[in-house]
């Protein structure tokens, strides 16, 4: 996996060049592009969130220099929190649930995390700098400048949300170029044709995003801007975005745990549609800040401890895995316990890791 | 002159201190490369202009420093070494650097951590009564 995923600063594929018309239609058409191109199957991207496809994003509101950091970074997973994880199913909380999503017991399993990289910052920085002037305009004070906005009718956030959702599609295909990668390196080390890997998607959410959906308000169904940060959806049973496969149990939700421990699947409810705008959270969070993670790793054989674990470290730098320790994080069973006993998302299942990734 | 990084929840700060604003630049151009490798392993092999406006000081420092992670990002950039000139006129300033260095090596460059962006939060420079001081957060 190591060997096909691209991983840290620079890294790409030769075999992956985007001319620029072909960027555009990667801003344009998300996981659809990746699968059109190969990379992937047909029905990969019926379990994503969206479909894998924003709609309202135009490619031509990124500018030129997102558009240049973009080009290479395509079916890269970056540095920092970003990973690739083999892992195996440890515990199934919900049998019924767990079936519909494809889990089970000692199964095999991969979870990628990873975004629309230095394009996606580059759009944030770009509409940064024309919010910062916008909001002097419409007369909103700041208490950080890191906080400017205008009103979401402006023409200066329409530009913005139609450039962010260029940039999610960048994201989403992305995923898909690299979960077809991973798909390929198994295949490869087992030495079978992908098509028998069996490995299909579950699914793909976003964690730092604003898009529109519609909820019930005050008795009236009402099309909001829903911003997402640090938390991912988590749709009901029954609800029309949510996967055909998924209608009966809610749409499966990703916890991504720290490396040293596990993570865990978690399927969308009623209440987080009815009290949280159909959101949950997303992952462990920091316990220490990375300046104090490198600290505390000091003296610290990482990845031989890591090893002691049983799980396998591979990373383009030691910097990133001394952030990325496992006492970094909180403990994630804490976190998903409170999101399940508060009825925000129900505990599915859990995984371990065994091989990791990172940048 | 002096360079001293703080720690900010999930990002890193840098708070600069230096003789004159010119020289205050150089240092946060170098902060920004020792935050994503250890700045003594660039050589100066090639040397690049860049220019950039803004309408304030504390502006001007932000969009210095986002070009130059713009050229890290994008062209595997890195900076040894900053020649900055600053001009003044009314509330428009403008900066003309050469930057000396060299495109990011692998083998020789090890990438500490990846800085996302450089951030409006707690962005300040100010002048002392003997030096010019800046802080800055980068979002990593």
């Amino acid at each position: 996996m190591y060997k096909h995923v691209p991983t840290g600063v620079g890294a790409h594929r030769r075999d992956l060049k985007l001319s620029r018309p072909e960027l555009m239609r990667v801003l344009a058409e998300g996981a659809a592009w990746a699968i059109k191109e190969g990379f992937g199957w047909r029905g990969d991207v019926d379990n994503l969130e969206e479909g894998g496809c924003i709609r309202g994003a135009d490619p031509e509101q990124v500018s030129e220099r997102a558009l240049e950091r973009g080009a290479g970074q395509l079916g890269t997973l970056g540095s920092g929190n970003h990973f690739a994880e083999i892992q195996y199913v440890t515990e199934i909380y919900d049998e019924r649930i767990a079936e519909a999503f494809g889990l089970f017991v000692d199964q095999i399993t991969v979870m990628i995390h990873s975004g629309s990289r230095g394009l996606g910052h580059q759009v944030c920085e770009d509409h940064l700098r024309v919010m910062v002037q916008a909001a002097a305009r419409y007369g909103i004070e700041l208490p950080d400048r890191q906080l400017c906005c205008a009103p979401l009718s402006s023409p200066e956030a329409k530009r913005y949300l139609a450039a962010m959702s260029a940039a999610a599609n960048f994201a989403f295909a992305n995923r898909q170029v690299m979960a077809h990668w991973v798909r390929e390196s198994f295949a490869a080390a087992l030495g079978i044709p992908v098509e028998r890997t069996g490995m299909s998607v579950v699914y793909d959410v976003c964690h730092n995003i604003a898009k529109f959906e519609t909820f019930t308000v005050e008795g009236r169904d009402r099309r909001l801007c829903v911003h997402r940060k640090g938390a991912t959806r988590a749709y009901p049973p029954g609800h029309p975005a949510t996967p055909a496969p998924y209608r009966e149990t809610g749409q499966p939700v990703l916890i991504p745990g720290d490396m040293g421990r596990y993570s865990y699947v978690l399927a969308g409810t009623q209440r987080a549609y009815e009290q949280t705008f159909g959101s949950t959270c997303h992952g462990a969070g920091r316990r220490l800040s990375r300046a104090a993670a490198k600290r505390a790793s000091r003296g610290h054989a990482l990845l031989r401890e890591m090893e002691d674990r049983g799980v396998v470290v591979m990373a383009a730098g030691m910097a990133t895995v001394a952030e990325e320790m496992p006492d970094a994080y909180k403990d994630v069973a804490d976190v998903v316990r409170v999101v399940h006993e508060a009825g925000l998302s129900t505990r599915v299942a859990q995984l371990r890791p065994i091989g990791v990734i990172k940048g | 002159m002096s360079v001293e990084l703080f720690d900010h929840t999930g990002d890193i700060g840098v708070r600069l201190t230096a003789a004159s604003r010119e020289e205050l630049f150089g240092i946060a151009a170098l902060a920004l490369t020792d935050i994503l490798t250890a700045a003594d392993s660039v050589e100066v092999r090639e040397t690049a202009d860049l220019r950039v406006s803004a309408a304030g000081m504390d502006l001007l420092l932000l969009e210095f420093l986002s070009e130059l992670l713009f050229r890290f990002d994008a062209r595997g950039w890195l900076t040894r070494r900053a020649d900055v000139t600053i001009d003044e006129r009314g509330d428009a300033l403008s900066l003309t650097a050469q930057v000396h260095g060299e495109p990011l090596d692998p083998e020789r460059h090890g990438i500490k951590v990846l800085v996302k962006a450089v951030t409006y939060h707690g962005l300040e420079v100010r002048k002392g009564d003997d030096s010019w001081q800046a802080t800055v957060v980068f979002d990593v």
